[in-house]
This record gives C-alpha cells, structure tokens and sequence, in this order.
C-alpha cells in the first residue's frame, strides 16, 4: 500500500511540513487570545435586552449551515435569557455595520475565511457580498458593546487590518476583542478538531460572566446628517458615510439607502453628539467622506450624483451643480453584451467571464441615462471642514 | 485497517480539513509572498469546475449565461476568489481609487517607520495625497507619451510640478537608491502635505527612502 501511494504520501508530508515550518504556524485548534482597553476613562451604555451577533461572512454552503449550528450552540452555552443570538449567515459589511449601530448590540462574532494582504501583513475578511469589510469597521459600535470576536485564518493579521487596539481606545467603555492565533483555522469536526468551535466554546464561558445591565444610560441621537443622492442603485455598491473617520451609515445597500427617481432624495443619518468628537482625526473641525469598501479591480462602480451635505448642527455644504462620483464620466449606453463561448482554455475563457460579467452590471448600473445630467467625473467624496 | 491505509486515510483526512478552511490554497503555497495568486488560482478552479458565474448585481442568475446558477453560492467562491485574489494585489492594490485610509495599528506604523498619529495624520490629508497621486500619475503619462522627443522645458515643468528644482535634479534623484528627506519635504511642499504624510505615500507607492 505504501508502495502505492508513496507519491502522494510525500506530496502531502511536503505540504504539511511546509505550512509547519513557517514561525506563526500553530496546530488549527483555535486557541482564543484577547486584547482589551485596561484603563477606560468612560463606562459602556448598559442594555436590558443584549444581543449577539454572529456575522458569517464568505463561507460555502455547508460551512455556512455548519456554522449557523455551532452559533446556536454557542448561545445554549449561555445562562438562560441572558442575551438574544442573530446570526446573519451571509453577512456583509453594511448588515454589520447596522447591527454595531444598534445600542442593544453587545457583542460581535465574526467568522469567515481570511486573505492576507501582502504590503500590510493584514488579514482581510470579505461578506458575503464579496467586498471586504471596511478598516473602520467596529467604529459604527456604540458603548454598549462589550466584545468582537475575530474567528478565521491569520486573526492577528486581522487585529492589523481592523485596527482594533485603536478602535477600542476610541469607543467609550471596555472593550475586548477576541482572536484566534492559529495560522490556520480547522473548521470541521473531523478528526475531532474544530478550531472554531473549540474558541466559541471558551468565548462563551468568558462572556457568561459579563453583564450587561450595569453601564451608563445609552445617549439618544440627537444630530442628523444628511445627504442629498439621484441615482444611486439598490445593492451595487455599498459606500459608507463617515464623520472624522468614524461609520455613521451606509448610502446605496438597501432600497431605503437608495434612489432610483429622477429627482435628488434626501437620505438622514441618525448621529449621536458624542459621535462628533474629532479624537480620531488630527484636526478639529467636521470632515466627512463618502467611500466603498476597497473595490476589485476593474468591478464597476455605481456612478451617482450628490448635490448636498448637511449637518443639523450647523454645517452644510451644497453642490451645484452636483458632483458625479463613479469610475465613468458619461452613462454606458451599449448593447447588452452576448454571453460568450468558451473555448476550453481556462485562462481565455476566464478573462472572457469576467468581461461578460463587468459588461452586464456596467449596463444595470445607470438609473438616467441621459449623458446631458452627468457633470464632470470626480474622485470620491472628501468634503473639507464642514 | 492496515496501518498504511490508516496513515494514508489520516493525511487525506488532514489535508481535507484544512482545504475547509479556505486556507488550503496559502498551504499549496506556503512560501508565496503573493498571496494573491493562489487565491487567484482558486478562484479561476472554482469558477471553471462550478461552471457558473452570478451577475455582479442581483445575486440572480442571467438567463443568457451558461451554467448560470442563481441559487447556489458553491460556484460563486470561484469569481469571489478571482475578486478576492485581484483585490489583495497589494503592490497595486487593485483598487479603484487605489490609495485608502491606512488602518492604525502598530504594525503598520513600524512599516513605515512612523508613529501611530503620524498614521492618523496621514489618513486626514488622503484627499491631498490623492491628488498628489494623480499629479504623479499625469507626470508620468506626460513623460510616456512624449516618449524620447520630450524637451527639455517640458521636462522641467513636469519636474518642478513635483517639487524638483529642474529636469536634472529629477534625474539625479530617480537615479539615486534612496530619497533624502529634503527632496521629500520639497516634494510634501509642492503637493500640499506635510512631509511625514509624503514619506508614507512615497513609500506606499515603493520609492526607497
């Protein structure tokens, strides 16, 4: 027998002895680590009914209900009523900002596989979307959140691309962000390990000792932004409305966040005063940009017009005529593209895909067509001090 | 069961369990700097074998495309992993305004040489250095499309626009290994940025300083 699959055998003891050599290299069982605020200046708000959420981001089907289990479990390892579980198994980052914005939110799980980048050793998470979660993710968080759990591989990379040390020490009360340090994380039970299961099973002891009824009372939204927006489609693409480098919102995600009329729809943001502290800037004054996600190379953008941007504390700036922002000056008016025959050459037959694919969503993207209301292209929103 | 069969199920077994973890692809690879190509590689494998592609804006299958598969998200990881691949090419980050906020982190500022505020400092001026960028960027069309008939005042404007005294310290510099600080402050003046948030740019984008 050993005769026989002798190539494989060397093939696989390569590859896994390979992966073990590398110095951050551990056995996949998902070790939990943490890292918290040690000295906060301020208390979390205190919630009489918590929640946590579990963000499963881009998993295939039968790890993604595999998962949608072990969160279950993991909420019956919980002392009765102590906390509603969500999950949201296909989570992408605007549903996970929403829910960092509810004050009832006290704790965040997110599970997904991972993708190192290579000039900033970070670990990226993607939603199911397939845009990646933004840097800034966990500034949408109120003070009541207590803790945000990292679940995948190359979590400390992760700790790098969200900036978590940072993130924490600027949202007002104690925070814990829990990681894996495993390069490699297993997620099945063969063999009797699963790595996530095994940090969610620890997870759960820890935060059984939380509570959440202790804390200040949650701060009522007392300042709106708003934004006046024309053509902006429903699920396209997800931008994140950001105060002082903060998450306030989301513009182009959900119907509500949309506008596919001819005439400019005003879209308001809920903001808390405290959320306009500028101690996540170097300056002073209100500064707000509307961005995406990093986007994939040569993935449309939405092209869409904003005409104004008002604070209700004051601040206001209006744009006439409207700026464009987008990656094309002018609509696509061609025909729909012609599904094309694959020729069997992979490589061809891909770069022939992803044209097919960008051609379709480049003629879905334009509400109004007529070039005549589309000024020039700019970059994307900066607004200076407001 | 024969010890040999044992063993052989035992390495299948563990190379199967981290394959679900998506990391199998990085393991393949384990001395890949380019993380992105294996993730590239995956995904073009998945896209091919699930013989599907989603539209980009639905989440439904077009009825004019082969194999389309509107509900099952298997065949999707493989142009997720294509997007994902493309995404992570850090070198050109394969994004659409190609720079974005740095994440604050301790290890990022330890790359750059520079603090943690310095991070934040650079983060606030981005629509400077974005314009900075596209400034680099119209230099070198301007240098490309003169090709070798560009003259010399020419290039002495595009050089000035970019804090050089002229075409000759220009080349003086791009000839040299590395930046002095005084051709990054003269740089930082000319964009408008303070010459900490240049030193950042300049080394996100791979000049030596």
């Amino acid at each position: 027998m050993f005769q026989q699959h002798k190539l494989m055998i060397f093939i696989l003891t390569f590859i896994l002895l390979g992966h073990f050599q590398t110095p951050d290299a551990h056995a996949f069982r998902g070790r939990l680590r943490s890292i918290s605020d040690q000295n906060p200046e301020t208390e979390n708000w205190k919630t009489q009914h918590p929640k946590i959420v579990f963000a499963l981001s881009l998993l295939d089907e039968k790890l993604n209900e595999h998962y949608v289990k072990v969160a279950k479990q993991f909420g019956d390892r919980l002392p009765d009523n102590f906390a509603e579980i969500k999950i949201l198994s296909a989570a992408t980052g605007a549903q996970i900002v929403r829910e960092l914005q509810n004050p009832n939110t006290v704790g965040l799980v997110i599970i997904g596989h991972t993708y190192q980048t290579k000039s900033l050793k970070g670990s990226v998470f993607l939603g199911s979307d397939r845009q990646p979660l933004p840097t800034e993710l966990l500034s949408a968080a109120t003070p009541a959140l207590r803790f945000f759990a990292l679940l995948g591989c190359h979590a400390r990379g992760a700790l790098t691309q969200y900036q978590t040390q940072f993130e924490i020490e600027h949202i007002p009360g104690k925070q814990t962000v829990f990681y894996t340090d495993d390069s490699f994380l297993a997620t099945n039970q063969l063999l009797g390990v699963d790595g996530v299961k095994h940090a969610l099973k620890n997870l759960a002891n820890v935060v059984s000792n939380m509570n959440f009824q202790l804390g200040a009372e949650a701060e009522a939204a007392s300042v709106q932004l708003s934004l006046k927006i024309k053509d902006v489609l429903s699920g396209f693409e997800v931008r994140y409305v950001i105060l002082n480098h903060r998450i306030v919102g989301t513009l182009g995600d959900s119907p509500e966040t949309s506008n596919s009329d001819q005439s400019y729809k005003t879209i308001s943001y809920p903001i808390r005063e405290s959320a306009m502290n500028t101690a996540r800037s170097v300056s002073t004054c209100q500064k707000i940009s509307i961005r995406s996600a990093e986007l994939s190379l040569g993935a449309p953008a939405d092209d869409y017009l904003l005409s104004e941007v008002n604070l209700s504390t004051g601040q206001k700036r209006s744009m006439d005529p409207a700026l464009h922002f987008g990656d094309q000056p002018k609509p696509y008016l061609a025909a729909p593209p012609i599904a094309p025959t694959l020729s069997g050459n992979k490589e061809e037959d891909q770069i022939l895909v992803i044209q097919y694919v960008s051609e379709l969503a480049r003629i879905k993207e334009w509400l109004d067509p007529d070039a005549r209301h589309w000024p020039v292209l700019s970059g994307r929103f900066y607004s200076d001090c407001l | 069961m024969k010890t040999s069969n044992k063993l052989i199920q035992m390495a299948l077994g563990s190379t199967l369990l981290i394959s679900q973890t998506g990391c199998i692809a990085s393991l393949a690879f384990p001395v890949a700097e380019a993380v992105n190509m294996p993730l590239f590689f995956a995904g073009t494998g998945s896209l091919f074998a699930g013989g599907a592609i989603r539209t980009l804006t639905s989440g439904d299958g077009d009825p004019a495309c082969m194999g389309c598969s509107s509900s099952h998200l298997g065949p999707m990881i493989g142009d997720i992993l294509l997007a994902a691949g493309l995404i992570l090419d850090q070198k050109n980050p394969g994004r659409t305004d190609e720079l974005n906020p740095l994440p604050i982190a301790p290890a990022v500022a330890e790359k750059f040489g520079v603090t943690q505020s310095d991070l934040t400092q650079y983060n606030d001026e981005l629509p400077q250095v974005l314009t900075a960028h596209q400034n680099i960027i119209g230099a070198i069309r301007t240098l490309s499309a003169h090709n070798t008939k560009i003259s010399r005042e020419d290039l002495n404007k595009v050089a000035v626009g970019l804090g050089f005294q002229d075409s000759a310290d220009l080349e003086t510099t791009l000839a040299s290994d590395q930046l002095s600080s005084e051709k990054i402050t003269a740089f930082a003046n000319s964009q408008g940025l303070t010459p900490t948030t240049a030193k950042i740019y300049l080394k996100s984008i791979g000049i030596k300083i």
